[in-house]
């Protein structure tokens, strides 16, 4: 039941953390911005707008923004947020299981962007897959050496470890795997140095070209998607690494003490995404490998940190 | 008897012997005649000793077939390809006597574990020697000719090794053998007479050319 | 009567070595039958060819209850000496027996000889014009048989009889389209290297029954585990040489991305389904229950398997042909299941049974798994080829408007072998990740959890690559629009490829919508230390088993966008909808605007080029060719041709031998 409380939390909060960091963004460049509640205004727009479809669309374009939304919401339903309940939905092993419903989410964006027969669908979703072949092993092993000294490979099994154990929190493995999912997340979420979230120019976006196309209430979805994803990716960086503050049982009185301090290290983290891409510069699509073999490497030696030594 | 047989024994040893180190084909095949006769002859001792009628009948053949007609259609053939033809040999003489000599070496050595009669047989080694010779004659010589004397010289020492451990083989085998053997030779006079014809010489070393 | 006399003359001339286009015997058989029946000529063949394949469905059937019996009960099926009058040994003795192991994989083979014998007389009206479909009916038949001998054997000479019967069936299939050239090229490489591998088979056979005394794979059982580590070490070798080559592993693969395309598409669903998996029946028979392991044997395995399953996963993406694609992604998922026996027997080794056991259990789940999609995708994939006569992505596109059977097997079998959450392959790759991520805790501090913890990233890597080749053949084959004339006028499949395509998606669909009742099955057939019971996998203290998982995760994706599109019609209505051309910056739209396959996957190309470089035949077979000609300038030399020269080989051996004897 918890876990479905924390989804819905993900669904209603996801468009406020979009605008909080839109605003926070453009203050740090000096512009006045948009208002914090613009997400919520886009997505009323898009809803009660009607849709223009291609004529080469198929049922594809129907379905998958009602699949892409579900799939993200059941791999919500194996996060912990704000407390740790080892009675989840999805929990048994969840973590290969959040990795491929996200990874399935991916696919049906992918067939959604080749769907209308426009070259800008394909080679957003060329560069969506292109990227998501580094992504997906680097994430895998960063949580994996985390979460090697826990019992059993899900979230909430890593989670309570981290919290009945706060020392381990700080050993090399952790810092490097953090420092691994920090960069992922940054990919992930389709932030500046890899993908311009703000832009429409064609030879640079990655997953805007996806779903140029789309129109009305299929757009909504999928923006409301994307940005359940980028909080989906922030909550998988605190549970991995920074659990603390995470309420272990269902009271009510620590479960709001839980949403509070969540809800701080979410923002917290909004801060610095913001700050992230008001000082850097877009990479070239060819570059984004060596950023990512980065990440790949930092989790590597976060794996191996586990084998070597005592 | 003992003393002829040692004699014919001493024979076939010298002939082969000189037949490696001969300076013209003829005298290789008057000697192959002598080495023939003596075979027959030693044959014929053993029967007298042994008293068995188809060894009598053996020698005959020995001596109608390898000491007179084998020579004679050797002789033939290098008449009709031209006389005096010198044997070609790939080695000087004194190495080649010496070589010999390793083969009745050898021969000798190695007999008494071949588990063939019992105790030290001196005719099996001197088969054996004979067998190693006739090798070395078909390696050491060029000439075609030379090649169906050494073969000759093979079969007469596998006829010898025959007689000394068990009084030669079945009468209807050694039979077929000399029927064999005369086939081969009219094939090698044959062969040797149109390997002059088209390439004027009868050495072998020219069917090198025949590779692919 | 007829259609008796019919199939049983065909394969005595079809294994009398005549080939496959030699049909004087039918052609004749056919005349008499129109003399006397007053039948037209193509009504004959069609009865011929429909009948054939109606008895080869019958005969799997038989098969897959053959399986069904066996895997509880293990029975012996037949057991007879043969040419006893004329050899003393025992060796040549026919023994058809059932075991746990088989069983599975005789009800795959059954269940994929069904599909792909329907498939076949819908796809068997292309070749019709030749007069020889009802060869390659018969050919598809023998190779069935073929394999269940295979997986039925129960001693040596039978599993060598089936396993070389199979090869040599399976090469006239390759070679049914011989009158392409490079259809012939392929056909003598799979046969040279297939031979290959059974030299390895036969010597590792050998070697068990010179020192077990026996050639009974019961036999085996007992006193392999008995045998000298070395020597067990030796036949492990000789037996991964000789099964890697069958399975496509990557050193050994070359001949796999040519032979599959090569063949028609209902053999190359059955090459790929199921005759890959013969060898990895093989493996799992020789090293898991028959000798005991040791770690290095796994770590053999897995990084062979992984890099062959990266790698395979790689060319996969960068192929243009349909097929060819296909078949690299057999390697890839070959080399996936090789990782994983490599797991289940480090694990078996360091004594964790019950890792080894889910291991174990993954593979064959996977095995069964990649059985069904794989079949299907190539079911799918001839019926492409038969719909729009084009084979490459190039020059496909628009299909699902136009062959939405095909399309809904193709997807179907593309989200299985991308392993997403309800499909097949994600329940047994998710028993793949259990298995591996226990090895890899349970041994923190000792490399072979090292090499646990990167069998997990080859997975997912190849995961992620699997996932873009997924989106590449369906993005641009079936949507959009078709890019040359034969796409734009594509037509559907007949009835029977589209019943054998429905039945096969649901196939896959039931194997992954059952995991638990599988994984309960196939308890049985894992040897006795191995078991482990379910709860070991579940982790205790869910609100769901396993069992259940499917469904709920079908009801979130389904229920869950249902939901959110009645949510959205009753609070706001019903969305207008127009439809407009796809906006191409003003321009005039064309069919070659969208990417295509190759620019598709370009940037991946790019970026991982040193994948590309083939070390297979750059640095194995360029090099072992090559010796092999400076080898034989050696041999050359000694056979110079000289006459006296041989005389002298002779004369020497002669002296030697008699000097060494005394």
């Amino acid at each position: 039941m918890m876990s479905l409380l924390q989804a819905c939390f993900i669904v209603l909060f996801a468009p406020f953390l979009q605008g909080v960091i839109k605003r926070l963004k453009a203050r740090m460049q000096g512009r006045t911005g948009p208002s914090i509640w613009q997400p919520y205004r886009e997505l009323r727009k898009y809803f009660h707008k009607g849709a223009v479809v291609s004529d080469q669309a198929s049922i594809v374009t129907r379905l998958v923004p009602y699949g892409q939304f579900a799939l993200i919401f059941s791999a919500a339903l194996t996060l912990p947020l704000f407390t740790v309940d080892r009675q989840t939905l999805l929990a048994s092993g969840n973590l290969f299981l959040f990795i491929y419903l996200l990874g399935f989410a991916r696919l049906l964006t992918a067939l959604l962007g080749m769907d209308s027969g426009s070259a800008f669908g394909g080679m957003g979703v060329s560069r969506d897959l292109f990227v998501a072949l580094l992504v997906e092993p680097t994430v895998f092993l960063a949580i994996l050496s985390a979460g090697l000294l826990s019992k059993g490979f899900s979230f909430a099994g890593i989670t309570l470890h981290l919290l009945s154990h706060p020392g381990q929190g700080l050993t090399l493995t952790t810092l490097l795997a953090a420092a691994a999912l920090l960069m992922i997340v940054i990919t992930e979420t389709g932030r500046l140095p890899i993908d311009n979230p703000d832009t429409h120019l064609e030879l640079t976006m990655i997953h805007e070209g996806a779903i140029l196309d789309l129109s009305g209430r299929a757009l909504g979805l999928m923006s409301l998607g994307a940005w359940m994803k980028q909080l989906l990716w922030i909550s998988v960086f605190f549970d991995t690494c920074l659990p603390y503050g995470m309420a272990t049982d269902t009271a009510p009185n620590d479960v709001l003490y839980g949403v509070i301090i969540w809800v701080g290290k979410v923002l917290l983290f909004g801060v610095v995404l913001a700050f992230i891409e008001s000082v850097t510069a877009k990479m070239r699509l060819f570059t984004v490998p060596r950023f990512l073999t980065l990440a790949l490497s930092l989790s590597l030696f976060a794996l191996l940190s586990n084998y070597v030594g005592a | 008897m003992d003393f002829w047989l040692d004699v014919t024994a001493m024979a076939l040893m010298v002939s082969t012997s000189w037949i490696i180190a001969i300076r013209y084909i003829l005298s290789g095949i008057k000697w192959l005649s002598f080495q023939s006769f003596m075979l027959s002859l030693l044959t014929a001792v053993l029967a007298i000793e042994t008293g068995r009628t188809d060894l009598f009948v053996i020698a005959a053949i020995t001596l109608a077939v390898k000491a007179i007609a084998i020579p004679y259609i050797l002789y033939r053939t290098l008449k009709a390809v031209g006389i005096d033809r010198q044997a070609e040999k790939s080695f000087g003489r004194d190495r080649l006597i010496i070589a010999v000599l390793a083969m009745w070496a050898i021969g000798y050595y190695v007999t008494p574990d071949l588990g063939l009669g019992s105790g030290h047989n001196l005719y099996l080694s001197i088969s054996i020697g004979m067998l190693l010779s006739g090798v070395l004659i078909m390696i050491t010589h060029n000439k075609a000719l030379m090649q169906g004397v050494g073969l000759i010289v093979i079969e007469n020492s596998l006829f010898l090794a025959a007689l000394s451990t068990s009084f030669g083989m079945p009468f209807l085998v050694d039979i077929g053998i000399f029927l064999d053997v005369l086939v081969v030779v009219v094939l090698i006079a044959a062969l040797s007479f149109r390997m002059d014809e088209l390439l004027s010489s009868m050495s072998i070393e020219k069917l090198r050319r025949l590779k692919g | 009567m007829v259609l008796a006399h019919v199939s049983t003359i065909h394969p005595i001339y079809f294994l009398s070595g005549l080939t496959l286009r030699n049909h004087y015997v039918l052609m004749y058989i056919s005349y008499n039958i129109i003399i006397y029946n007053d039948l037209e000529m193509a009504d004959v063949q069609r009865i011929v060819h429909v009948s054939i394949n109606l008895a080869t469905v019958a005969f799997s059937v038989g098969i897959l209850f053959l399986g069904w019996s066996g895997l509880e009960h293990p029975t012996l099926l037949f057991a007879h000496p043969l040419f006893s009058d004329i050899f003393s040994t025992s060796f040549f003795t026919l023994n058809l027996a059932t075991v746990p192991l088989s069983s599975v994989f005789l009800m795959t083979l059954g269940v994929l000889g069904v599909l792909s014998a329907i498939y076949g007389i819908g796809y068997g009206e292309v070749y019709r014009a030749r007069f020889e479909g009802a060869w390659l009916d018969v050919g598809v038949f023998l190779f069935i048989a073929a394999m269940a001998v295979v997986f039925l054997a129960g001693n040596a000479f039978t599993f060598l009889f089936g396993w070389e019967m199979m090869s040599f069936v399976s090469y006239l299939l390759v070679v049914y389209e011989s009158e392409r050239p490079e259809v012939n090229m392929a056909g003598v490489l799979y046969l040279a290297m297939t031979q290959i591998g059974t030299v390895f088979l036969i010597l590792a056979f050998y070697l068990l029954h010179q020192f077990t005394g026996s050639y009974d794979f019961a036999v085996f059982v007992h006193l392999a585990r008995t045998l000298s580590p070395v020597l067990q070490s030796v036949i492990f070798l000789f037996t991964f040489v000789g099964f890697a080559l069958k399975a496509g592993i990557m050193p050994l693969h070359i001949w796999l991305p040519r032979a599959h395309p090569a063949a028609p598409s209902h053999v190359s669903a059955l090459m790929s389904g199921i005759m890959l998996k013969t060898a990895l029946y093989g493996l799992l028979l020789v090293n898991l229950y028959w000798l005991s392991p040791t770690v290095w044997w796994g770590v053999l395995f897995i990084v062979l398997g992984g890099s062959s399953a990266v790698l395979g996963a790689f060319h996969a993406t960068q192929e243009t042909d349909i097929k060819r694609i296909l078949a690299y992604s057999s390697i890839e998922n070959m080399g996936l299941l090789f990782m994983v026996v490599g797991i289940s027997i480090a694990a078996f080794a360091l004594r964790e049974w019950t890792i080894a056991g889910v291991a174990l259990c993954a593979t064959i789940y996977q095995a069964m798994n990649h059985a069904a999609f794989k079949s299907l995708l190539f079911h799918a994939a001839g019926s492409m080829i038969h719909g729009t006569h084009e084979r490459s992505l190039n020059f496909l596109g628009g299909l699902l408007r136009r062959m939405p059977y095909t399309s809904i097997a193709m997807a179907v079998g593309l989200l299985s072998v991308a392993a997403v959450p309800p499909f097949n392959g994600f329940m047994s790759e998710w028993l793949v990740f259990l298995a591996s991520a226990d090895l890899a805790r349970t041994n923190l501090h000792n490399v072979v959890g090292l090499f646990a913890a990167i069998a997990l990233f080859a997975l997912l890597f190849t995961g992620a690559l699997v996932a873009l080749m997924a989106a590449r053949i369906f993005g641009v084959g079936f949507q959009g629009e078709g890019r040359s004339p034969g796409a734009r006028a594509a037509h559907e499949a007949p009835f029977a490829m589209r019943l054998s395509l429905l039945m096969g998606a649901l196939y896959a669909l039931l194997l992954g919508l059952f995991p638990a009742f599988i994984v309960n099955a196939l308890q049985l057939t894992l040897p006795e230390p191995l078991r482990f019971s379910p709860v070991h996998l579940w982790y205790t203290g869910n609100l769901f088993a396993i069992s259940k998982l499917p469904f709920i995760l079908l009801f979130l994706l389904v229920g869950g966008g249902f939901f959110v599109f009645l949510l959205l019609r009753l609070f706001i209505g019903k969305e207008q909808r127009h439809i407009a051309p796809t906006w191409t910056c003003g321009g005039e739209r064309m069919a070659f605007m969208s990417y295509s396959a190759t620019g598709f996957s370009q940037p991946v190309a790019r970026t991982f080029r040193s994948l590309m470089i083939p070390v297979a035949r750059g640095y194995m077979y360029r090099p072992a060719w090559d010796f092999v000609l400076k080898t034989a300038q050696y041999f050359r030399r000694i056979q110079n041709g000289s006459v006296r020269s041989y005389l002298v080989y002779l004369f020497v051996t002669v002296i030697v031998l008699l000097i060494v004897v005394r």
